[in-house]
Protein backbone atom coordinates (compact mmCIF):
# COMPACT_ATOMS: atom_id res chain seq x y z
CA UNK A 1 0.00 0.00 0.00
CA UNK A 2 2.97 2.24 0.73
CA UNK A 3 5.47 3.24 -2.14
CA UNK A 4 7.61 3.07 -3.32
CA UNK A 5 9.72 4.78 -0.43
CA UNK A 6 12.79 3.13 -1.97
CA UNK A 7 15.66 6.31 -1.80
CA UNK A 8 17.18 6.27 -4.46
CA UNK A 9 21.00 7.52 -4.86
CA UNK A 10 22.65 8.11 -8.26
CA UNK A 11 24.81 5.44 -9.90
CA UNK A 12 28.69 6.20 -9.78
CA UNK A 13 28.12 7.11 -13.37
CA UNK A 14 25.11 9.43 -12.85
CA UNK A 15 26.65 12.91 -14.12
CA UNK A 16 23.45 14.42 -12.72
CA UNK A 17 25.05 12.76 -9.16
CA UNK A 18 25.16 16.17 -7.77
CA UNK A 19 21.87 17.63 -8.16
CA UNK A 20 20.48 14.13 -6.30
CA UNK A 21 17.58 15.12 -3.68
CA UNK A 22 16.08 12.27 -1.95
CA UNK A 23 13.54 13.13 0.95
CA UNK A 24 10.72 11.59 3.49
CA UNK A 25 8.18 12.97 4.76
CA UNK A 26 5.68 12.87 7.40
CA UNK A 27 3.05 15.87 8.59
CA UNK A 28 1.16 14.75 11.79
CA UNK A 29 -2.40 16.31 12.45
CA UNK A 30 -3.08 16.23 16.26
CA UNK A 31 -6.88 16.87 16.24
CA UNK A 32 -8.11 16.32 19.78
CA UNK A 33 -5.05 19.34 20.68
CA UNK A 34 -4.34 21.01 17.27
CA UNK A 35 -1.08 20.60 17.09
CA UNK A 36 0.29 19.98 14.25
CA UNK A 37 3.68 18.33 13.46
CA UNK A 38 6.40 17.93 10.33
CA UNK A 39 9.01 15.48 9.98
CA UNK A 40 11.40 15.01 7.34
CA UNK A 41 14.56 13.55 6.06
CA UNK A 42 16.85 14.21 3.14
CA UNK A 43 19.38 13.50 1.12
CA UNK A 44 21.20 16.33 -0.70
CA UNK A 45 24.13 15.85 -3.54
CA UNK A 46 26.51 13.22 -5.16
CA UNK A 47 27.01 10.54 -2.28
CA UNK A 48 30.55 10.58 -3.59
CA UNK A 49 31.18 14.27 -2.77
CA UNK A 50 32.15 14.98 1.06
CA UNK A 51 29.94 17.88 1.05
CA UNK A 52 26.98 16.11 0.41
CA UNK A 53 24.71 16.23 3.40
CA UNK A 54 21.97 14.34 5.16
CA UNK A 55 19.47 16.41 6.83
CA UNK A 56 16.46 15.79 9.50
CA UNK A 57 13.52 18.07 10.78
CA UNK A 58 11.66 18.20 13.30
CA UNK A 59 9.05 20.75 14.05
CA UNK A 60 5.76 21.02 15.91
CA UNK A 61 3.56 23.82 16.83
CA UNK A 62 1.05 24.59 19.03
CA UNK A 63 -1.19 27.52 19.90
CA UNK A 64 0.55 27.64 23.28
CA UNK A 65 4.36 27.18 22.30
CA UNK A 66 4.75 28.15 18.76
CA UNK A 67 7.38 26.19 17.21
CA UNK A 68 9.46 23.74 19.25
CA UNK A 69 12.13 21.40 16.92
CA UNK A 70 14.90 22.27 14.65
CA UNK A 71 16.93 20.77 12.22
CA UNK A 72 20.00 18.94 11.91
CA UNK A 73 22.57 18.50 9.24
CA UNK A 74 25.08 15.96 9.09
CA UNK A 75 27.61 14.65 6.78
CA UNK A 76 25.92 11.38 4.56
CA UNK A 77 28.61 8.62 6.44
CA UNK A 78 27.61 10.35 9.78
CA UNK A 79 23.77 9.07 8.61
CA UNK A 80 22.28 5.64 9.02
CA UNK A 81 21.26 5.23 5.70
CA UNK A 82 18.86 2.16 4.88
CA UNK A 83 16.60 1.01 1.87
CA UNK A 84 13.70 3.64 2.85
CA UNK A 85 14.72 4.93 5.87
CA UNK A 86 17.60 8.00 7.16
CA UNK A 87 18.46 8.01 10.36
CA UNK A 88 20.72 10.73 12.01
CA UNK A 89 21.75 11.09 15.46
CA UNK A 90 18.32 13.33 16.50
CA UNK A 91 15.98 12.78 13.43
CA UNK A 92 15.20 9.47 12.06
CA UNK A 93 12.35 8.41 9.90
CA UNK A 94 11.89 5.19 7.88
CA UNK A 95 9.15 3.70 5.84
CA UNK A 96 8.14 -0.20 6.33
CA UNK A 97 6.51 -0.74 3.28
CA UNK A 98 5.55 -4.79 4.23
CA UNK A 99 4.12 -3.45 7.55
CA UNK A 100 2.68 0.06 5.71
CA UNK A 101 4.21 2.25 8.28
CA UNK A 102 6.24 5.17 8.59
CA UNK A 103 8.29 5.58 12.08
CA UNK A 104 9.77 8.77 13.22
CA UNK A 105 11.45 10.07 15.62
CA UNK A 106 13.06 13.57 17.35
CA UNK A 107 15.24 13.66 20.39
CA UNK A 108 15.62 17.59 20.43
CA UNK A 109 15.65 18.57 24.11
CA UNK A 110 17.29 21.75 23.81
CA UNK A 111 14.59 22.76 21.01
CA UNK A 112 11.80 21.89 23.24
CA UNK A 113 10.96 18.71 20.80
CA UNK A 114 11.03 15.00 21.57
CA UNK A 115 8.45 12.60 19.08
CA UNK A 116 7.87 9.07 18.96
CA UNK A 117 5.32 7.82 16.29
CA UNK A 118 4.56 5.33 13.84
CA UNK A 119 2.00 5.90 11.22
CA UNK A 120 0.06 3.28 9.47
CA UNK A 121 -1.73 3.54 5.56
CA UNK A 122 -5.35 3.86 5.63
CA UNK A 123 -5.46 4.66 2.23
CA UNK A 124 -3.00 3.14 -1.19
CA UNK A 125 -0.19 5.44 -2.48
CA UNK A 126 -0.71 7.72 -4.75
CA UNK A 127 3.27 7.31 -7.31
CA UNK A 128 3.95 9.37 -9.83
CA UNK A 129 7.64 7.59 -10.85
CA UNK A 130 7.63 9.95 -14.22
CA UNK A 131 9.88 12.26 -14.59
CA UNK A 132 8.55 15.35 -13.94
CA UNK A 133 9.87 18.96 -14.70
CA UNK A 134 10.95 20.91 -12.01
CA UNK A 135 12.76 23.82 -13.37
CA UNK A 136 15.71 22.53 -15.33
CA UNK A 137 15.46 19.16 -13.28
CA UNK A 138 12.89 17.12 -12.37
CA UNK A 139 11.44 14.72 -9.86
CA UNK A 140 9.50 12.04 -8.79
CA UNK A 141 7.18 11.74 -6.11
CA UNK A 142 4.80 9.03 -3.92
CA UNK A 143 2.38 9.93 -1.22
CA UNK A 144 0.14 8.25 0.94
CA UNK A 145 -2.93 10.57 1.91
CA UNK A 146 -4.04 9.80 5.04
CA UNK A 147 -2.67 7.46 7.86
CA UNK A 148 -3.56 6.72 11.20
CA UNK A 149 -0.84 7.73 13.95
CA UNK A 150 0.49 5.43 17.29
CA UNK A 151 2.68 7.51 19.39
CA UNK A 152 3.71 10.69 21.31
CA UNK A 153 5.11 13.60 22.17
CA UNK A 154 6.67 15.62 24.42
CA UNK A 155 6.99 19.37 23.76
CA UNK A 156 8.17 21.54 26.02
CA UNK A 157 8.48 18.66 29.28
CA UNK A 158 5.10 18.10 28.22
CA UNK A 159 3.60 14.86 26.93
CA UNK A 160 1.26 14.78 23.60
CA UNK A 161 -0.72 11.12 23.46
CA UNK A 162 -1.06 11.44 18.99
CA UNK A 163 -3.27 8.17 19.41
CA UNK A 164 -6.29 10.72 17.81
CA UNK A 165 -3.86 12.01 15.41
CA UNK A 166 -3.85 11.65 11.22
CA UNK A 167 -0.90 12.06 9.05
CA UNK A 168 0.29 12.53 5.54
CA UNK A 169 3.54 10.64 3.84
CA UNK A 170 5.46 11.26 1.19
CA UNK A 171 8.41 10.26 -0.72
CA UNK A 172 10.20 12.52 -3.67
CA UNK A 173 13.39 12.10 -5.10
CA UNK A 174 14.94 13.84 -8.37
CA UNK A 175 17.78 16.09 -9.86
CA UNK A 176 17.69 20.11 -8.83
CA UNK A 177 20.10 22.27 -7.09
CA UNK A 178 18.13 24.96 -4.61
CA UNK A 179 18.40 28.48 -5.61
CA UNK A 180 17.23 27.43 -9.22
CA UNK A 181 14.08 28.61 -10.74
CA UNK A 182 11.87 26.47 -9.42
CA UNK A 183 8.96 26.37 -6.37
CA UNK A 184 6.32 24.16 -5.37
CA UNK A 185 2.97 25.06 -3.99
CA UNK A 186 1.47 21.87 -2.03
CA UNK A 187 -1.06 21.01 0.78
CA UNK A 188 -2.55 18.54 2.71
CA UNK A 189 -5.54 19.07 4.97
CA UNK A 190 -7.24 16.35 7.02
CA UNK A 191 -9.89 16.38 8.89
CA UNK A 192 -10.62 14.32 12.20
CA UNK A 193 -11.60 10.20 12.94
CA UNK A 194 -12.79 8.82 9.62
CA UNK A 195 -13.34 12.01 8.23
CA UNK A 196 -11.50 13.09 4.58
CA UNK A 197 -8.33 14.35 3.51
CA UNK A 198 -7.34 16.36 0.94
CA UNK A 199 -4.12 17.05 -0.87
CA UNK A 200 -2.87 19.94 -3.08
CA UNK A 201 -0.04 19.97 -5.37
CA UNK A 202 1.44 22.70 -8.27
CA UNK A 203 4.77 23.31 -9.57
CA UNK A 204 5.69 26.67 -9.93
CA UNK A 205 8.57 28.82 -11.17
CA UNK A 206 10.88 30.00 -8.42
CA UNK A 207 8.72 33.77 -8.21
CA UNK A 208 5.57 31.55 -8.03
CA UNK A 209 4.21 34.08 -11.07
CA UNK A 210 4.46 30.92 -13.94
CA UNK A 211 3.18 27.75 -12.61
CA UNK A 212 1.38 24.11 -13.63
CA UNK A 213 -2.12 23.57 -13.39
CA UNK A 214 -2.98 22.43 -10.03
CA UNK A 215 -3.96 19.41 -9.09
CA UNK A 216 -5.73 17.84 -6.08
CA UNK A 217 -6.82 14.31 -4.65
CA UNK A 218 -9.38 13.95 -2.33
CA UNK A 219 -9.36 10.68 0.05
CA UNK A 220 -12.61 9.67 1.77
CA UNK A 221 -12.84 6.08 3.35
CA UNK A 222 -11.83 4.00 0.26
CA UNK A 223 -13.04 6.52 -2.49
CA UNK A 224 -9.95 8.73 -4.19
CA UNK A 225 -11.24 11.49 -6.90
CA UNK A 226 -8.46 13.70 -8.85
CA UNK A 227 -9.17 17.11 -9.58
CA UNK A 228 -6.67 18.66 -12.12
CA UNK A 229 -6.32 21.19 -14.14
CA UNK A 230 -9.02 24.18 -14.87
CA UNK A 231 -10.91 21.73 -12.30
CA UNK A 232 -9.08 23.39 -9.51
CA UNK A 233 -9.00 27.28 -8.31
CA UNK A 234 -6.51 28.26 -5.66
CA UNK A 235 -6.88 31.79 -4.35
CA UNK A 236 -4.44 33.28 -1.86
CA UNK A 237 -5.76 36.39 0.75
CA UNK A 238 -4.25 38.58 2.97
CA UNK A 239 -0.95 38.19 4.21
CA UNK A 240 0.25 35.57 7.22
CA UNK A 241 1.81 38.28 10.11
CA UNK A 242 2.69 36.34 13.19
CA UNK A 243 5.99 35.28 13.92
CA UNK A 244 7.77 33.01 11.96
CA UNK A 245 10.45 30.80 13.04
CA UNK A 246 13.42 30.69 10.30
CA UNK A 247 16.12 27.64 10.70
CA UNK A 248 18.80 27.04 10.19
CA UNK A 249 19.72 30.36 12.07
CA UNK A 250 22.96 30.55 10.53
CA UNK A 251 21.44 30.31 6.91
CA UNK A 252 18.69 32.56 7.89
CA UNK A 253 20.99 35.73 9.45
CA UNK A 254 22.54 34.95 5.79
CA UNK A 255 19.75 35.78 4.04
CA UNK A 256 17.81 38.29 6.36
CA UNK A 257 16.57 39.51 3.36
CA UNK A 258 13.58 36.96 3.21
CA UNK A 259 13.18 37.62 6.75
CA UNK A 260 9.54 38.93 6.47
CA UNK A 261 8.56 36.51 4.01
CA UNK A 262 4.99 37.66 1.64
CA UNK A 263 3.01 34.97 3.21
CA UNK A 264 -0.92 34.05 2.33
CA UNK A 265 -3.29 34.30 5.55
CA UNK A 266 -5.87 32.10 3.77
CA UNK A 267 -5.93 29.53 1.29
CA UNK A 268 -9.07 28.76 -0.65
CA UNK A 269 -9.10 25.62 -2.86
CA UNK A 270 -12.50 25.16 -5.19
CA UNK A 271 -11.97 21.69 -6.90
CA UNK A 272 -15.39 21.01 -9.55
CA UNK A 273 -15.41 18.06 -12.21
CA UNK A 274 -19.15 18.44 -12.80
CA UNK A 275 -19.79 15.73 -10.54
CA UNK A 276 -17.62 15.82 -7.38
CA UNK A 277 -16.78 18.96 -5.68
CA UNK A 278 -14.40 20.29 -2.58
CA UNK A 279 -14.32 23.43 -1.29
CA UNK A 280 -11.45 24.12 1.37
CA UNK A 281 -10.44 26.91 3.66
CA UNK A 282 -7.15 27.11 5.42
CA UNK A 283 -6.35 29.49 7.68
CA UNK A 284 -3.00 30.19 8.94
CA UNK A 285 -1.78 30.16 12.62
CA UNK A 286 1.73 29.80 12.75
CA UNK A 287 4.23 29.66 9.91
CA UNK A 288 8.14 28.49 9.46
CA UNK A 289 11.06 28.77 7.07
CA UNK A 290 13.54 26.23 6.22
CA UNK A 291 16.57 27.90 4.33
CA UNK A 292 18.22 24.90 1.90
CA UNK A 293 22.07 25.29 0.59
CA UNK A 294 22.97 23.20 -2.06
CA UNK A 295 26.20 21.47 -0.96
CA UNK A 296 27.33 21.38 -4.49
CA UNK A 297 27.15 24.96 -6.08
CA UNK A 298 25.96 28.21 -4.19
CA UNK A 299 22.29 28.38 -4.46
CA UNK A 300 19.83 28.42 -1.61
CA UNK A 301 15.93 27.48 -1.44
CA UNK A 302 13.40 28.61 0.94
CA UNK A 303 10.20 26.60 2.27
CA UNK A 304 7.64 27.69 4.11
CA UNK A 305 5.39 25.86 5.94
CA UNK A 306 2.01 27.38 6.75
CA UNK A 307 0.26 25.78 9.67
CA UNK A 308 -3.62 25.90 10.62
CA UNK A 309 -6.93 24.96 10.32
CA UNK A 310 -9.32 23.94 7.54
CA UNK A 311 -13.14 24.40 7.14
CA UNK A 312 -14.14 21.84 4.46
CA UNK A 313 -17.75 21.46 2.12
CA UNK A 314 -17.38 18.17 -0.74
CA UNK A 315 -19.44 16.14 -2.28
CA UNK A 316 -17.68 12.71 -3.56
CA UNK A 317 -19.47 10.11 -5.04
CA UNK A 318 -22.93 11.60 -4.26
CA UNK A 319 -22.21 11.74 -0.43
CA UNK A 320 -21.94 15.19 1.07
CA UNK A 321 -20.09 16.18 3.80
CA UNK A 322 -18.62 19.43 5.62
CA UNK A 323 -16.84 19.79 8.97
CA UNK A 324 -13.12 21.19 9.97
CA UNK A 325 -9.77 20.00 10.61
CA UNK A 326 -6.40 20.73 10.45
CA UNK A 327 -3.95 21.53 7.14
CA UNK A 328 -0.12 22.53 6.41
CA UNK A 329 0.61 24.76 3.37
CA UNK A 330 3.78 24.80 1.71
CA UNK A 331 5.48 27.58 -0.41
CA UNK A 332 8.74 26.94 -1.48
CA UNK A 333 10.95 28.85 -3.69
CA UNK B 1 42.03 28.46 8.48
CA UNK B 2 38.94 25.74 7.51
CA UNK B 3 37.07 28.19 4.74
CA UNK B 4 40.32 28.64 2.56
CA UNK B 5 40.26 24.71 2.32
CA UNK B 6 36.94 24.40 1.08
CA UNK B 7 36.61 27.77 -0.79
CA UNK B 8 39.75 29.80 -1.61
CA UNK B 9 37.68 32.17 -3.65
CA UNK B 10 35.71 32.82 -0.61
CA UNK B 11 38.75 33.11 2.04
CA UNK B 12 39.97 35.42 -0.26
CA UNK B 13 36.54 37.68 -0.13
CA UNK B 14 37.11 37.49 3.25
CA UNK B 15 40.89 38.86 3.21
CA UNK B 16 40.09 41.89 1.14
CA UNK B 17 36.75 43.04 2.80
CA UNK B 18 39.13 42.87 6.67
CA UNK B 19 42.38 44.27 5.05
CA UNK B 20 44.73 45.14 7.50
CA UNK B 21 42.04 45.48 10.18
CA UNK B 22 41.92 44.24 13.77
CA UNK B 23 38.68 43.39 15.40
CA UNK B 24 37.77 42.50 19.30
CA UNK B 25 35.59 39.39 19.88
CA UNK B 26 33.92 39.02 22.79
CA UNK B 27 32.37 35.92 24.16
CA UNK B 28 31.20 35.72 27.67
CA UNK B 29 34.65 36.46 29.19
CA UNK B 30 36.62 35.83 27.31
CA UNK B 31 37.47 38.30 24.53
CA UNK B 32 40.43 37.59 21.53
CA UNK B 33 41.93 39.59 18.68
CA UNK B 34 42.16 38.61 15.38
CA UNK B 35 43.29 39.79 12.05
CA UNK B 36 45.04 38.55 9.20
CA UNK B 37 48.71 37.60 9.20
CA UNK B 38 49.17 37.69 5.16
CA UNK B 39 47.11 34.63 4.21
CA UNK B 40 46.71 33.37 7.76
CA UNK B 41 43.89 33.89 10.34
CA UNK B 42 45.47 34.75 13.61
CA UNK B 43 43.55 34.39 17.19
CA UNK B 44 45.03 35.72 20.02
CA UNK B 45 44.06 36.39 23.56
CA UNK B 46 43.10 39.93 23.79
CA UNK B 47 45.28 42.46 25.23
CA UNK B 48 45.03 46.14 25.65
CA UNK B 49 45.35 47.66 22.13
CA UNK B 50 43.79 49.50 19.54
CA UNK B 51 40.98 47.78 17.58
CA UNK B 52 38.86 48.93 14.42
CA UNK B 53 35.79 46.74 15.47
CA UNK B 54 34.53 44.97 18.58
CA UNK B 55 31.48 42.45 19.09
CA UNK B 56 30.60 40.74 22.00
CA UNK B 57 28.02 38.40 22.72
CA UNK B 58 27.28 35.34 24.65
CA UNK B 59 27.00 31.93 24.12
CA UNK B 60 23.53 31.53 25.53
CA UNK B 61 22.81 34.15 22.34
CA UNK B 62 24.93 32.47 19.82
CA UNK B 63 22.98 29.15 20.38
CA UNK B 64 19.44 30.96 20.28
CA UNK B 65 21.27 32.52 16.61
CA UNK B 66 22.46 29.10 15.21
CA UNK B 67 18.81 27.11 16.19
CA UNK B 68 16.51 30.00 14.68
CA UNK B 69 14.99 31.21 18.01
CA UNK B 70 15.97 34.64 17.20
CA UNK B 71 17.22 36.94 14.14
CA UNK B 72 20.14 38.92 14.03
CA UNK B 73 18.24 41.93 14.31
CA UNK B 74 16.34 40.84 17.55
CA UNK B 75 19.98 40.07 19.58
CA UNK B 76 21.08 43.80 18.42
CA UNK B 77 17.52 45.31 19.30
CA UNK B 78 17.15 43.42 22.61
CA UNK B 79 21.14 44.10 23.30
CA UNK B 80 22.26 40.80 23.59
CA UNK B 81 25.03 41.49 20.49
CA UNK B 82 26.93 44.46 20.25
CA UNK B 83 29.18 45.22 17.60
CA UNK B 84 31.11 48.69 17.89
CA UNK B 85 32.93 50.48 14.99
CA UNK B 86 32.91 53.15 12.16
CA UNK B 87 29.77 52.55 10.11
CA UNK B 88 32.01 51.36 7.16
CA UNK B 89 34.01 48.52 9.92
CA UNK B 90 30.69 47.72 11.10
CA UNK B 91 29.17 46.86 7.19
CA UNK B 92 32.42 45.25 6.93
CA UNK B 93 32.21 42.63 9.77
CA UNK B 94 28.57 41.33 8.62
CA UNK B 95 29.92 41.42 5.10
CA UNK B 96 32.88 39.22 6.52
CA UNK B 97 30.62 36.83 8.91
CA UNK B 98 28.18 36.42 5.63
CA UNK B 99 30.89 35.19 3.65
CA UNK B 100 32.14 32.88 6.38
CA UNK B 101 28.29 32.03 6.73
CA UNK B 102 27.41 31.47 2.84
CA UNK B 103 30.92 29.56 2.91
CA UNK B 104 30.25 27.14 5.62
CA UNK B 105 27.16 25.92 3.65
CA UNK B 106 29.52 23.78 1.14
CA UNK B 107 32.52 23.50 3.90
CA UNK B 108 32.08 20.60 5.98
CA UNK B 109 35.10 21.61 8.63
CA UNK B 110 33.18 25.12 9.25
CA UNK B 111 30.16 22.76 10.44
CA UNK B 112 32.11 20.97 12.05
CA UNK B 113 33.55 23.81 13.62
CA UNK B 114 29.76 24.56 14.86
CA UNK B 115 29.25 21.21 16.44
CA UNK B 116 31.97 21.61 18.39
CA UNK B 117 31.07 25.13 19.83
CA UNK B 118 27.76 23.50 20.91
CA UNK B 119 29.29 20.17 22.79
CA UNK B 120 32.00 22.17 24.30
CA UNK B 121 32.82 19.98 27.17
CA UNK B 122 33.88 23.15 29.16
CA UNK B 123 31.16 25.31 29.16
CA UNK B 124 27.84 25.05 30.64
CA UNK B 125 25.07 22.67 28.73
CA UNK B 126 22.72 24.98 26.31
CA UNK B 127 20.06 26.67 28.61
CA UNK B 128 16.44 26.62 27.34
CA UNK B 129 16.30 28.73 24.46
CA UNK B 130 15.36 32.25 24.67
CA UNK B 131 13.04 34.00 21.79
CA UNK B 132 12.84 37.29 21.10
CA UNK B 133 10.89 39.87 23.35
CA UNK B 134 9.35 41.72 20.47
CA UNK B 135 8.68 41.70 16.88
CA UNK B 136 10.44 44.89 15.47
CA UNK B 137 9.50 44.71 11.38
CA UNK B 138 13.20 46.61 10.51
CA UNK B 139 14.52 44.97 6.96
CA UNK B 140 12.34 44.62 4.15
CA UNK B 141 9.54 45.94 5.65
CA UNK B 142 6.11 44.82 4.40
CA UNK B 143 4.55 46.67 1.93
CA UNK B 144 1.91 49.05 2.87
CA UNK B 145 -1.38 48.43 1.70
CA UNK B 146 -1.17 51.31 -1.43
CA UNK B 147 2.01 49.63 -2.68
CA UNK B 148 0.37 46.58 -2.35
CA UNK B 149 -2.76 48.17 -4.33
CA UNK B 150 -0.07 49.23 -7.52
CA UNK B 151 1.73 45.82 -7.49
CA UNK B 152 -1.85 43.97 -7.69
CA UNK B 153 -3.11 46.85 -10.34
CA UNK B 154 0.11 46.17 -12.20
CA UNK B 155 -0.24 42.49 -12.19
CA UNK B 156 3.02 42.02 -10.33
CA UNK B 157 1.93 40.02 -7.11
CA UNK B 158 2.49 36.23 -7.79
CA UNK B 159 -0.66 34.02 -8.99
CA UNK B 160 -4.16 33.82 -7.30
CA UNK B 161 -4.41 36.70 -5.37
CA UNK B 162 -3.66 39.18 -3.21
CA UNK B 163 -0.14 38.46 -1.76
Amino acid sequence: MIGPSTLRPPTLDDATAPAYKDCLHLNLFDHASGAIGIVNVSLTGSPADDRSRAVGAALFHTEETGWTGNLEVRGLNEARIERAGIALEQVALAVDQGAETVTASARLPDDLLELDVTARAQVPSVAIEERVPLGPGWFSWSAVGRLSVEGEARIDGRGLDLGKATAYHDHNWGRWHWGDDLGWQWGAFHAPDDGPAFVLIRMTDRTHTRGEPPALVAYLGDLRRYFVGSRVIVRYEGWFDGPIRRIPGALAALHSDRAEPRLPANVHVVADDGVDHVTLEFQARGATQIVTADPAVRGYGFIHELVGSVRFEASLAGESIDGEGLGVVERAD
Amino acid sequence: MRLGAADASAAARLRETVGDRRARIRLDDESVHVCFRGAELEVRKARRGKVDGEGATDRQTVLDLLDGWIEVKDAILDGRLDVHASPEDVHRIFVAIEIVIDGSARAPALQALARDFRRDPCREARARPRAATRRTPWFPPRAEPDEAEMLTRLDLLPDGGEN
